[in-house]
């Protein structure tokens, strides 16, 4: 008898339910990309009684070699097809020459069909070594997952993508489909957006994000994460904490604008200029994304100095979130599931409204807690919300009336309503008992 | 089957007030508009107000509240239509009208509550409503709606001539089309937008102008819904004339483009002023500019105006902007899904086995299409 695997290319911080699944089916082998899971939760499998394996660890290196070849015989192919007559027959009508949208496709082709090719091998390996019993995933849109939906699909392994946010936007271009056999969502706000674009929504599921189970503990330690975050970066717990979660562009769809990065923190700063002039005292932090570029480090504090804030009142920081999500006094982001992430905490959340927010949005209802504002009106709503006691309770109570609604896993069960999930999906007999809260 | 309230005489105004703040987005629009139209035609002080037949205060309740007057009696119901009492100086007749009330029954009966020169004002449900049931003969038992044209005449064989009848609620759009306008959203981005409207004044200005400057004078296939004004009066030639310009107004309003002095002639406020004021809302927020494209864009894309004609420069610019950025998605879309499978010959390139590899480059296609083929990005972010 095989023995039983699943194949994971869930993001880290969704990984929380690798060990989960595994201890309710020890012996269960999880596949992965290379480096994708780390020493740590590697650890954590193997301690439930399971086993991690890259995908690459399935070829041998004539496996790759015979890979290769086939890439290169693949490509000539190709671009002998992209010069026959079918090729510009076919886009006679689009607005581009057939020869540049030739250009993309082999461009694109060279640095994809490599490791697509290798996943499918390495997949065909691993159904012959092993019981496969399920594909899960976090998005299904980037080439390798996408791959792995349409393998699993000729190969009868469910897929299941777990969403990695909320979809506040319409889905756009390449967000705008599901691949999935199943994909789990957040919370009733997480169909709505496929709904509003006619997708069949009967392949959705609602389990919550296990990835915010935390949140459900950690609202209750908030002076102590503040004063754990403040003393780690010299900061004063007693002293508000304002913090500007980043963006950046995907340049997905036609809206999207290069420079909202920089464009937003501008505006950010511009506010907070403001209000430090105006006497208020606070400290400004700017988190920016895991694996921003380097240069930021420096280049953003330069920025702090130029809108005159203070050295001691300003900090750029690029780690998690969750500790400035529960230890600040607000925080403020753009069309984000940091707003959600705040809801989840009670923490107040501004939406920095935008161009490219608005034509693809909006993405928060009145009766969401989180307020919206331009860029005009930042600063005097920062003010409003960090000296208005009653606004902010206002905003925490509705907050708290839409989480629920955002994401069902407030609760902190989002992990074992997803394991449940995946369990629909084996074949009976091997789905052991599990309680799930009402 | 008398009062739908616990309370008699006036409104308890804690009660209408908390009412008034539980009402969001669109609904709170419609409470103002509703407010206003009453306001522009209240005679008199003796009032029978028909209310919805629910539990909760109806929109009756409200509206007396939202013109700072007392409820003068406890409103009856759409099915109290028949009950006897005083004359009265206006018949009020706004909310859900109940499938069950038999609408030409209700018209005879308020007629005759109503002194000479009295007035009705009903909310009716036009029959562009997705909920309108077509009416058969002249029993009208099981419809809901009615066309404003029949409404008109079946009220003029009760005494009642009529005075206006407003279109409203395009921003209510439970149907989701206008003749006018075409196709409007009816979707949950559009309802979170709407949300806001009882706290941005800024978008709840654009509403109210494009409601009562520019709605509120076309035609009543325009909207989902409308308010009649009816005077007790017997007046045969003035309920022709008005069916006669109806008639007229909608064939001149369905024609494409537009004509812009036929639509000036329907307008109250010039349209020079009309666009300026709109311009300068929509420069001063993002969400004007969100609701202003979702209306007219349908009514742009079909020919029947231009942007130009709407807006002032450079906002014409901009939002064909937005229509282009619209066009090149879909040229993505287009690109991205149909490259790497449904050309002759490209599909068994990307085929391993039996799996098609093709639109598994779906998401690596977009951005280079829209950064090297369109031009739109340069590929360097902030």
């Amino acid at each position: 008898m095989k023995p039983l695997a699943i194949a994971s290319l869930l993001w880290p911080p969704n990984q929380r339910v690798l060990p989960a699944f595994v201890k309710r089916h020890p012996g269960t082998t999880v596949l992965s990309l290379d480096g994708l899971i780390s020493q740590a939760m590697t650890a954590r499998i193997t301690d439930a009684g399971g086993q991690v394996l890259a995908f690459e660890a399935l070829l041998d290196e004539p496996a790759r070699l015979a890979l290769g070849r086939a890439v290169e015989a693949r490509m000539r192919t190709l671009e002998a097809v992209l010069t026959q007559p079918a090729w510009g027959d076919y886009w006679r009508e689009f607005p581009l020459s057939e020869r540049s949208l030739a250009a993309i496709l082999s461009q694109v082709a060279a640095a994809q069909l490599p490791t697509l090719l290798r996943l499918m091998a390495a997949m065909d390996e691993a159904h012959q070594r092993f019981n496969l019993r399920l594909i899960v995933l976090n998005e299904d849109m980037t080439p390798p997952p996408r791959a792995l939906v349409a393998w699993g699909r000729s190969r009868g392994v469910p897929t299941v993508q777990l969403s990695h946010g909320v979809e506040l936007f319409q889905p756009y271009t390449v967000h705008a489909d599901l691949q999935a056999d199943i994909t789990a969502v957040f919370g009733e706000r997480g169909i709505e957006g496929y709904a509003d674009i006619g997708l069949d929504l009967s392949s959705l599921r609602i389990t919550g994000n296990p990835a915010w189970d935390d949140y459900a503990e950690l609202r209750h330690r908030r002076r102590e994460i503040r004063e754990a975050v403040a003393a780690e970066h010299g900061l004063s717990p007693n002293l508000p904490i304002v913090v500007f979660g980043t963006t950046w562009s995907a340049n997905l769809t036609a809206h999207s604008d290069e420079g909202i990065h920089g464009r937003t923190l501008h505006m950010f700063l511009s506010a907070a200029q403001a209000l430090a002039r105006s006497g208020l005292s606070a400290q400004f932090v700017v988190k920016d994304r895991p694996g921003a570029p380097a240069a930021a480090q420096h280049k953003i504090p330069a920025l702090f100095a130029d809108y005159g804030l203070p050295a001691a009142s300003a900090r750029y920081v690029a780690g998690e979130a969750m500790p400035w999500v529960v230890g600040s006094d607000v925080v403020i982001s753009m069309q984000s599931n940091l707003s959600l992430e705040a809801m989840m905490v009670g923490t107040p959340a501004v939406d920095l409204l935008n161009e490219v927010g608005m034509w693809l949005g909006p993405c928060f209802a009145a009766d969401s807690g989180v307020i919206e504002a331009e860029a005009s009106s930042l600063a005097e709503t920062l003010r409003a919300i960090l000296g208005d006691a009653q606004l902010r309770d206002r905003q925490r109570h509705r907050l708290a009336q839409a989480a629920p609604r955002h994401n069902i896993g407030v609760d902190g069960h989002a992990t074992e309503r997803f394991i449940a999930l995946l369990e629909t999906l084996l074949p009976a007999g091997s789905r052991p008992a599990l309680s799930l809260p009402a | 089957m008398h009062a739908t309230h616990s309370t008699t005489g006036p409104a308890a105004p804690h009660a209408a007030a908390s009412q008034l703040e539980a009402l969001q987005g669109a609904a709170y629009l419609r409470h103002r508009l509703l407010v206003d139209l009453v306001r522009e035609h209240f005679v008199g002080s003796r009032v029978l107000s028909v209310d919805e037949d629910s539990p909760r205060a109806g929109t009756s309740t409200r509206i007396f509240h939202g013109l700072k007057r007392s409820l003068p009696e406890t409103p009856i119901t759409w099915h109290d239509a028949g009950q006897r009492g005083e004359s009265v100086d206006l018949v009020l007749a706004l909310g859900s009208r109940p499938q069950s009330a038999p609408l030409s029954r209700q018209l005879s009966d308020w007629a005759a509550r109503l002194v000479d020169g009295g007035r009705l004002i009903v909310e009716l449900l036009s029959v562009e409503h997705p909920r309108a049931c077509p009416a058969t003969g002249s029993d009208d038992a099981g419809a809901i709606a009615i066309a404003a044209a029949d409404l008109v005449q079946e009220a003029a064989q009760h005494g009642l001539c009529v005075l206006a009848l407003v279109p409203y609620g395009l921003f209510l759009c439970d149907g989701g089309h206008s003749r006018f306008l075409g196709d409007l959203p009816t979707t949950a981005y559009f309802r979170r937008l709407l949300s806001w409207l009882p706290q941005d004044r800024l978008l709840l200005e654009l509403a109210l102008v494009i409601e009562k400057d520019v709605v509120a004078h076309l035609s009543p296939r325009i909207t989902d819904r409308f308010v009649a004004v009816f005077e007790r009066r017997s007046d045969t030639a003035a309920v022709s004339a008005w069916l006669h310009r109806l008639q007229a107004l909608e064939d001149r309003l369905c024609r494409s483009p537009l004509d812009r002095s036929e639509l000036q002639s329907q307008l109250v406020r010039p349209l020079p002023a009309l666009r300026q004021h709109v311009s300068a809302l929509l420069h001063a927020s993002l969400r004007c500019r969100r609701l202003f494209d979702a209306v007219v864009t349908p009514l742009v894309a079909r020919g029947g105006m231009a942007w130009r004609d709407l807006v002032e420069p450079p906002l014409d610019s901009y939002f064909m902007g937005v229509a282009r950025h619209r066009d090149l998605d879909r040229y993505a879309m287009q690109w991205s899904r149909q490259a790497g499978c449904q050309v002759p010959g490209v599909a068994p390139i990307f085929q391993h086995a039996d799996v098609p590899l093709g639109r598994a480059l779906e998401y690596s296609l977009v951005e280079p299409l829209l950064t090297q083929g369109f031009g739109r990005f340069t590929g360097v972010r902030s």
